[in-house]
């Protein structure tokens, strides 16, 4: 489309978008719906979970967070379906000054990363913003370094199980959930230590299998 | 049947996430197993609906809830249909018989059975996000040219109506405070600026995924370059879950007549001047989508009846299509009927069934809507339907004419059984459907 | 009711959205579509995640974007690797190219 055709559009759309943004309930006061409905009741229980944007995410909304952690790992089956040997790129050279910086803090952020992952459930953070950083982290050794050099890190045999992990531990938890609350994905409020285990291991399997999509998407654009 | 609604969804699911890690020779068996199950859940649940599944143990509207009712029981077809699809890739060597592709088959088929017995909008909105991404995946999972190119098309088309929809999921969460299906109807304010546009935003955005007209641009090119099975799925199931969204989300129902029989009108049209047969069938599906939204707004049954008996025939279509050129070895298909009398007999009984006529079961949804435009004072859109259903009867007998009355070509042979075994079973469910018509529809049509 | 100075926020990002969409049609690079289509997704995350502004906030548009941006980066990931498949086709990722090419 050209320019002053999408221009116009642009503008004749953006007229009943705003104009419907302005009707909508006044933005910031405390009787809105959106605050006086379900996320009242959110506020008003007790939850185990000190996060309770976590507790949202595992517990009363598990199955969203089920799916999103199924679509990453589509979006992987079909980035490798689709991938291609591409003519290797030469190996890059670092500046002594980015390769020694790069190396330092490569163990920093790794720790940090782990460290989201598992404290999600009582503070910000969770499986997927560590699964971010330590993907991030793997790609900027992969720029630095080049591609080969990250390849090395991947679990091997393991790989195609360990890219599952986030699907793999919600469908665990979610028969663990069913055995022992009658409802798949509950938790058991009654076994608190199992509640804690299923939370934690939510946590890492989709830490630990994000990661690893993040990588082989990357490393799968690379022509790997 | 306690626990077999998310069974119905993790099931696929797990089949997709597990199918890269096991070796090369068992992937097809287990996809096979994986989708039997599928159906067999499926009509398990079919047989006792309606249910409802809090999970978590969170009752709506504070939990996600599943509902399994009328319309989810499409998801008989879905896993059936993708069954026979994956059937039919047993011996090809492309990359859609690869592990990871049946993978993307697999997820895909759990994100329909997702958002079939979705009771919330995010839920919907998530699962449409799966079965989504599989879909443009698959789309270039072949070796022609330009397929790249399609999917992409498909997916920036397919992207902003998914993001256009969680835009609308957004507003409507403002206003109500809750996102589960049922809740959120009763909380709605019954006018104002922002319900309408979340209203137009839903169906603008299903629409693009129903492939209606004019918002169906990304569909022929999505076909002739697809593998024949993608386009099964993709014609005969994926773009219903267009439909279903619209059933499923509140929005500008008014607009679905005219909608539906221009669809009708242009999708016939565009078909008489193709020269390629997939694209002819893609724009079949189009003037069905438009059939299907026509029922949506004067007799829902009919629509759901169209749905299924579209669906099933139109996969029987693409996949006979797909054995035509898999023999021939070109898309060039003059004579190649002669040598292949069985595949072309079921093409052309599914063909009998797409154009609808009895007892077959194309003829079942037709009928229906047709009477029911008449009821609701639309002799118009009968008109249309009648004008569409012949000119696309003109372009599947060139289809067929092309196939068996030119000069045979002796290099070409029948369909593998493996091909031959889903379309056969296609085609003859496609007009088997015609036979029970009354209890299909008798068993759509209650709550 | 409400008026239009109250609810800027909501504003501001309709106009990310509409920015979004200029870009998607208007630019003939491919690249720069799925950049268009970036901001549009990032324009109504922005919108969900400011309707829970409250001390405290709601939680659930929170889990809502969170599970929204990944799916974002999934489609983006789909998209770069169909645009490498049509480069490696084609050469050329501008649409008027291709237009002539296909």
């Amino acid at each position: 489309m050209n320019r002053p055709l999408a221009t116009a559009f642009a503008t004749g759309l953006a007229i009943p978008l705003v104009a419907a943004m302005a009707a909508l309930p006044r933005h910031g006061s405390p009787d809105q719906p959106i605050h006086t409905h379900v996320a009242a009741q959110y506020h008003a229980w007790p939850h185990e979970l000190g996060n309770l944007v976590t507790a949202v995410l595992l517990d009363y909304r598990g199955m969203d967070t089920f799916g999103e952690v199924v679509v990453i790992f589509a979006a992987l089956m079909v980035v490798l379906v689709l991938r291609h040997k591409e003519e290797p790129l030469p190996s890059p050279d670092p500046s002594p000054i980015v390769a020694f910086i790069v190396r330092l803090v490569t163990p920093f952020i790794a720790l940090f990363g782990f460290h989201v992952i598992l404290v999600g459930h009582v503070a910000p953070g969770g499986g997927l913003q560590g699964a971010a950083i330590l993907g991030g982290l793997v790609l900027l050794n992969g720029v630095v370094f080049g591609p080969d050099h990250v390849r090395s890190l991947h679990p091997g045999r393991a790989l195609p199980w360990l890219q599952g992990a986030g699907p793999l531990a919600f469908l665990a938890a979610g028969v663990v959930g069913a055995v022992t609350t009658g409802f798949a994905l509950g938790y058991p409020t009654h076994l608190p230590l199992l509640q804690e285990a299923m939370v934690v291991g939510i946590e890492l399997g989709i830490g630990i299998g994000g990661a690893l999509i993040f990588s082989r998407i990357y490393l799968a654009m690379e022509g790997a | 049947m306690a626990h077999w609604i998310p069974a119905l969804v993790a099931l696929p699911i797990f089949g997709g996430v597990v199918a890269p890690a096991l070796p090369r020779r068992l992937a097809h068996l287990w996809a096979l197993v994986v989708l039997v199950a599928t159906t067999g859940i499926a009509l398990a649940l079919s047989l006792d609906a309606p249910a409802s599944y809090a999970m978590g143990g969170w009752p709506a509207p504070y939990g996600i809830e599943l509902h399994f009712d009328r319309l989810s029981s499409f998801s008989v077809v879905v896993a059936l249909v993708t069954t026979l699809a994956v059937a039919y890739t047993l011996h090809s060597s492309g990359p859609l018989a690869s592990r990871e592709g049946l993978a993307v088959i697999l997820l895909g088929t759990g994100g329909m059975t997702g958002f079939l017995v979705a009771g919330d909008f995010f839920t919907l909105f998530v699962f449409l996000e799966i079965l989504s991404l599989a879909a443009y995946g698959m789309v270039a999972m072949s070796e022609e040219r330009g397929a790249g190119l399609a999917a992409f098309r498909y997916l920036l088309m397919g992207a902003s109506a998914s993001i256009v929809i969680l835009l609308s999921v957004g507003v409507v969460h403002t206003l109500t405070g809750s996102l589960n299906l049922v809740d959120v109807q009763q909380r709605l304010p019954d006018a104002g600026l922002p319900l309408h546009l979340a209203m137009a935003g839903f169906t603008a955005g299903f629409l693009v995924k129903a492939a209606a007209f004019p918002l169906h641009v990304w569909l022929p090119d999505a076909h002739a370059t697809a593998p024949s099975a993608v386009s099964a799925l993709l014609s005969g199931l994926i773009v219903k879950m267009g439909i279903v969204g619209l059933i499923r989300t509140p929005g500008v129902d008014d607009l679905l007549l005219w909608l539906g029989g221009a669809s009708l009108l242009a999708g016939a049209l565009l078909a008489l001047v193709q020269t390629d047969a997939k694209r002819i069938l893609a724009y079949s599906t189009v003037a069905n989508i438009g059939l299907i939204l026509v029922g949506l707004s004067v007799e829902r049954t009919g629509a759901m009846v169209h749905m299924v008996n579209h669906a099933v025939a139109k996969a029987a279509l693409f996949l006979a299509a797909g054995a035509f050129t898999h023999q021939a070895g070109s898309r060039v298909l003059d004579g190649v009927g002669r040598r292949m009398p069985l595949t072309t007999l079921a093409f052309a009984l599914a063909t009998i069934s797409v154009i609808g006529v009895p007892p077959t079961g194309g003829f079942t949804g037709k009928w229906i809507i047709a009477v029911g435009a008449l009821e609701a004072g639309q002799p118009v859109v009968v008109g249309v339907l009648l004008l569409s259903s012949i000119l696309l009867a003109l372009c599947y007998a060139r289809i067929l004419q092309a196939l068996l009355f030119a000069p045979a070509r002796s290099d070409v042979d029948e369909a593998p059984l493996s091909m031959l075994l889903p379309i056969a079973l296609l085609a003859l469910l496609s007009v088997g459907l015609g036979l029970v018509g009354a209890p299909l529809t008798a068993f759509l049509g209650r709550p | 009711m409400t008026t239009l100075a109250g609810n800027l926020d909501y504003v501001a990002t309709m106009l990310l959205f509409v920015i979004g969409v200029w870009t998607l049609v208007s630019d003939p690079n491919l690249i720069k579509k799925v950049m268009g289509l970036n901001i549009m997704e990032t324009a109504v995350f922005a919108f969900i995640v400011t309707s829970g502004a409250l001390e405290p906030p709601s939680p659930i548009p929170h889990a809502l974007v969170l599970t929204g941006i990944v799916v974002a980066v999934s489609t983006t990931a789909v998209a770069l690797a169909l645009l490498l498949r049509v480069h490696r086709e084609f050469g050329t990722l501008d649409l008027d190219e291709l237009r002539d090419l296909w």
